[in-house]
C-alpha cells in the first residue's frame, strides 16, 4: 500500500464523514484520488460499526454529485467563452466528442461514474456540449448511487481483508476506463471513415 | 495522405489500447492467483457470515494493524480500551488516541515497522491476557 493512499485512509478514521466529503468532492471535480480503494475502504469501516453506512453513502453521494455538477456548470458557463476567446481551433475530433456526448449523453454520464478518471472529463464535456443540467443530473444522480453502492457493500462484505482487494478494484477500474477509451476511439473513427 | 496519416494513429491507438487491455488483465490474474495463493478467499467466505453480525476482531487478525490506522480505530476494531493501549505502548501524545501510528512513530523518531509491530504485540497481549482471565 502506498504512503499516499495510507495518509487518504488516515484522514478518513480521523475526521470521517468531513474527509470523506473533501476526498469525493475534490475528486469528482478534477483531483485524480484512488476513489474506488477508498470506498472499499469505508465500507469496511462501516462493517465494523466504526462509521455508518447511511451516512457514509449519503456523504460520498452528496459529494459527489456537487463535485461533478461543479465540473459541470465550469464548462457550460465558461467552457465556449474560454474556446472562442483563446481562438482554440476546434478539431474535428473535438466536434465529433461533442456529437457524440449529445447523442448518448445519458448512457455515457451513467457508465462514466464507475470509473473515476473519465468521470471529470465527461462532466466538462457535458457542459461544453450543452447537454442539459436535468438531463446530466438525472444519469449522474444514478450511476453515481449504484457505483457508490456497489463499493460500499463490497467494502462492507469484505471487511478487514479488504485490503487484499484493493488493488484488484483499481486494476478493474483501470480495465473499464481502457475499454471505455476503446470504444469511444473505435466508435469515432468508424463514424469518420463512415462519413 | 492526411487522412491516411489520421487512419495510422488510430490504428496505432486502438493497437496500444488492445496492448494495454491485455496487460491489465494479466495483472488481475496474477492478483486473484496471489489472493488464492495466500488462501483468504475461502477464509473469507467463513468470515463473511460473522462480518454481518460485526465480528469483532481477534488475537489471530492483529498481523491487520496497518501503520496509517489511528489508534482510536485499532482500539475499536479490537476492542482494546485506548486507555491500557497508551500505558502498554508507554505512549505520549496531546493528539492520541487520534493520532495515527505512522505520525506518531515519525513525531517520536522511531521505526515505523517496529513500531507497528510493537501495536501488534501490545493489542495481542492484552487479548491473550483477556482470554485467559475470562477462560482460566
Amino acid at each position: 500500500m502506498t504512503y499516499f493512499l495510507g495518509t487518504l485512509l488516515s484522514y478518513i478514521l480521523l475526521y470521517k464523514y468531513v474527509a470523506i466529503f473533501a476526498i469525493i468532492f475534490t475528486g469528482a471535480i478534477i483531483v485524480p484520488w484512488p476513489e474506488n480503494t477508498l470506498l472499499l475502504a469505508s465500507g469496511a469501516f462501516t462493517s465494523q460499526g466504526y462509521m455508518s453506512f447511511w451516512a457514509a453513502f449519503a456523504t460520498a453521494l452528496v459529494a459527489n454529485i456537487l463535485g461533478d455538477l461543479v465540473g459541470y456548470m465550469l464548462t457550460a458557463v465558461w467552457g465556449y467563452r474560454v474556446i472562442k476567446e483563446s481562438h482554440i481551433r476546434k478539431y474535428r475530433t473535438v466536434e465529433k466528442l461533442d456529437a457524440y456526448l449529445r447523442e448518448h449523453a445519458g448512457i455515457t454520464i451513467l457508465l462514466t461514474r464507475f470509473v473515476g478518471t473519465l468521470g471529470p472529463i465527461v462532466n466538462f464535456l457535458s457542459g461544453l456540449a450543452g447537454v442539459s443540467v436535468r438531463k446530466f443530473l438525472a444519469f449522474d444522480i444514478a450511476g453515481n448511487a449504484l457505483s457508490i453502492g456497489i463499493f460500499l457493500i463490497a467494502g462492507y462484505i469484505l471487511g478487514s481483508v479488504w485490503q487484499n482487494f484493493s488493488s484488484i478494484a483499481d486494476t478493474l477500474g483501470w480495465i473499464v476506463t481502457a475499454v471505455a477509451v476503446l470504444g469511444l476511439v473505435v466508435r469515432l473513427f468508424w463514424s469518420k471513415k463512415r462519413a | 495522405m492526411d487522412k491516411k496519416d489520421s487512419n495510422r494513429g488510430a490504428q496505432a491507438v486502438v493497437a496500444a489500447l488492445i496492448v494495454i487491455i491485455v496487460g491489465l488483465c494479466f495483472l488481475l490474474w496474477q492478483d486473484y492467483g496471489r489472493i488464492r495463493a495466500s488462501q483468504t478467499r475461502s477464509a473469507e467466505r467463513i468470515q463473511f457470515s460473522q462480518l454481518l453480525r460485526h465480528k469483532t476482531l481477534t488475537a489471530a487478525d492483529v498481523s491487520s494493524i496497518q501503520p496509517w490506522m489511528t489508534f482510536d480505530y485499532v482500539s475499536f476494531a479490537f476492542k482494546v480500551p485506548a486507555a491500557a493501549l497508551k500505558e502498554s505502548l508507554s505512549l505520549v501524545s496531546p493528539q492520541y488516541p487520534y493520532i495515527s501510528i505512522v505520525r506518531y512513530s515519525k513525531t517520536a523518531k522511531l521505526d515505523e515497522v517496529a513500531f507497528t509491530a510493537q501495536v501488534e504485540s501490545a493489542v495481542r497481549a492484552y487479548l491473550v491476557g483477556i482470554a485467559t482471565s475470562t477462560n482460566p
